[in-house]
């Protein structure tokens, strides 16, 4: 009851200096929205990198050319057919290893309509080891390998781009030089986690792909696909024991590939946001202490101004606890308003960047109490000194003129 | 009712000079009585009345409300001793400007939750004339309607003793009459009042002057003795014998 009455007295006051209530209100209110839409953009990268993780799937390697951080390095050359072949060998519980070459932004055209896509040269397994459909007409075929077919599938995206309504089956498309017959259309597949669109894109034999278009003798990947989950790790450790001896890769040197196993992806995954997390919320924290700081400087300008008050209130018989809480309540209730007012400020933030851009922030309701509590606490530390102040002032003094 | 013995209390200036504002002062109220503190500027009236507000406390000595040994009181007894027993009246009105008249009236409710006034604010401004303007800001009332709502703020919490400080000091000859008025209604209905004043003519209404110099007393019309400046011995109030209120 007391206390209501205080904090009323609080209210009361802060109406009466607005402008610097206002002042106090900013910095929380600043440091409260960047808070809510850091954590929200964390929490919505963060679900997308699981999903990436999810479609991954669980019993799968990608072994890459180089690092082993994707995207594969185009300009390294030790990964081989061969080396598919090997691994497909080397252990009953592998299923398939298919093996791939990659090139990005290649230029296809048909009739005078032009568009650039990836282009993927891929072996029969493919279709498995990745899980894609055909939807009209036919796979890629062993003949086609063996004779280096100049033959494609094609990806909706690319399909829409170039033929409009057209039925491209039959139909020649030319990439760089050479004519390539559309012999079968993918089945559609969306955009992929990280936002690319799956369906951009061409599928032509490996050995077309090697010989006639890219003038190479490797592979830029081999998808691994095992029969169980179980066993996940000492197969990974075995292959690469396997690489390194078919590279001739001797200790200390590093592999010149790299296996990403689901368990590197989620490593990588929370890795990252981690890593964005912490950086983003010191951002934040760094906005809500130097609020705190103006907090702080404005109250102990208002004690100093409002020294009459304090001894008016004490002569009236306000105890030293009794001041310490109404201007604590000041600070508190103008940061509190101000988390509250950060809090809409974010939200608003949210929504436009889920129009506008890319980024897909999840609204989470713990980012709000974290927002509104972090803000309160500011407050209370910052306004802790400035009450303490008023408070110990002894009536006589503060009633001096 | 009120008892004070050999009380010092010495300040220091911002140069570290230090001035006695109390040196030995004893002096005895008893409920009822209109005390004039008098003296010229510096003599240490101000400082006895805050002492005896408990706005300030004594470097030394004795002080005692009815049974109750003041000086060695908390914060939160001193704080309730402000509420209940004190009213204070100051020079300067010492109003709220952000608060209208009716909440400046009612702010000691805010500090005694508990506390169930005799008389409603309303009703308290209204006996001093008030009660239309409950509405106001202080800024939008005269000097003695200022000073009328400082002593309706004081009386709110029904205390026995009114401490009044110059409480006409900024006023003209007609509200300072007016404020005097009621003061003394306040004293006649049975509430102790102590006034501080440099003005020999509205001390001689009170019943009883105490005369101040130099941080003492040198003359209390109530012992009827003119004590010497110089003099080691001082006034003792005591000699009025009962000490409960």
């Amino acid at each position: 009851m007391k206390l209501f009455k205080m904090i009323n007295q609080a209210f009361l006051s802060l109406g009466t200096h607005k402008g610097k209530t206002i002042l106090m209100m900013l910095g929380p209110a600043i440091g409260a929205a960047a808070l809510i839409l850091v954590l929200s953009v964390v929490e919505g990268s963060s679900r997308g990198m699981q999903s990436r993780v999810k479609s991954f799937g669980h019993a799968n390697f990608m072994i890459l050319a180089g690092d082993g951080m994707p995207p594969a390095d185009l300009s390294i050359t030790t990964l081989t057919v061969e080396d598919a072949k090997a691994i497909e060998e080397s252990h009953p519980h592998i299923k398939v290893a298919s093996p791939g070459l990659q090139r990005r932004g290649i230029s296809v055209e048909f009739e005078g309509s032009y568009t650039n896509v990836p282009v993927f040269g891929v072996t029969p397994t493919w279709q498995p080891a990745w899980n894609w459909k055909v939807s009209r007409g036919r796979s890629i075929e062993q003949e086609d390998l063996t004779q280096m077919r100049r033959v494609c599938l094609i990806g909706q995206t690319v399909k829409e781009e170039i033929f409009g309504d057209e039925d491209p089956l039959g139909k020649t498309v030319r990439l760089g030089k050479s004519g390539f017959t559309v012999v079968g259309e993918l089945a559609r597949r969306g955009s992929s986690p990280s936002g690319g669109n799956m369906d951009n894109r061409l599928v032509i034999p490996l050995t077309t792909m090697m010989r006639r278009v890219a003038n190479v003798q490797h592979v830029s990947h081999i998808r691994v696909v095992l029969k169980e989950a179980s066993k996940m790790q000492e197969i990974a450790e075995d292959l690469r024991k396997l690489l390194r001896r078919r590279h001739n890769i001797q200790p200390p040197q590093e592999d010149d590939f790299g296996i990403i196993t689901p368990k590197t992806i989620s490593k990588m995954t929370v890795e990252i946001s981690s890593t964005l997390k912490t950086l983003l919320i010191v951002t934040a924290v760094v906005c809500l202490l130097g609020g705190g700081v103006v907090v702080m400087a404005i109250m102990l300008m208002s004690v100093s101004e409002r020294t009459n008050e304090i001894g008016i209130r004490r002569a009236v018989g306000a105890t030293r606890r009794d001041i310490l809480i109404q201007f604590l309540s000041e600070a508190v209730v103008s940061t509190t308003a101000g988390g509250v007012v950060g809090f809409a400020i974010g939200m608003g933030a949210m929504g436009a960047m889920l129009k506008l851009s890319k980024m897909q922030p999840v609204f989470t309701p713990w980012a709000i109490l974290w927002g509104v509590v972090t803000s309160m606490l500011i407050g209370v530390l910052f306004g802790l000194l400035p009450a303490y102040r008023a408070a110990r002032l002894q009536p006589v003094d503060a009633l001096r003129d | 009712m009120i008892h004070l013995n050999k009380i010092n209390k010495t300040y220091y200036t911002k140069l570290q000079e230090s001035v006695k504002a109390a040196e030995d002062v004893s002096l005895t109220i008893e409920e009822g009585d209109f005390v004039a503190l008098t003296g010229a500027s510096g003599s240490g009236k101000s400082t006895l009345l805050n002492l005896i507000g408990c706005l300030d406390m004594p470097d030394s000595g004795e002080y005692r409300i009815g049974d109750a040994e003041v000086t060695s009181m908390d914060d939160e007894a001193l704080s309730l001793l402000r509420a209940e027993t004190f009213g204070f009246v100051f020079q300067s009105f010492h109003l709220l400007e952000g608060l209208s008249v009716e909440e400046n009236v009612a702010l000691p409710l805010v500090y005694r939750p508990e506390f169930r006034p005799p008389r409603s604010a309303m009703d308290i401004l209204k006996s001093v004339g008030l009660q239309d303007r409950g509405d106001h800001l202080p800024n939008e009332l005269s000097g003695g309607q200022k000073q009328r709502v400082a002593i309706a703020r004081a009386l709110i919490g029904d205390p026995k003793v009114i401490l009044a400080d110059e409480p006409t000091g900024n006023l003209d000859s007609k509200a300072t009459d007016e404020i005097l008025q009621i003061l003394e209604k306040l004293n006649k209905s049975g509430r102790t009042l102590v006034m501080v004043t440099h003005d020999d003519e509205m001390a001689a209404r009170a019943g009883r002057v105490v005369r101040m110099e130099d941080g003492r007393i040198i003359q209390d019309s109530a012992k009827n003795t003119v004590e010497k400046k110089e003099g080691d011995e001082v006034a003792d109030g005591g000699a009025k014998g009962k000490e409960d209120a």
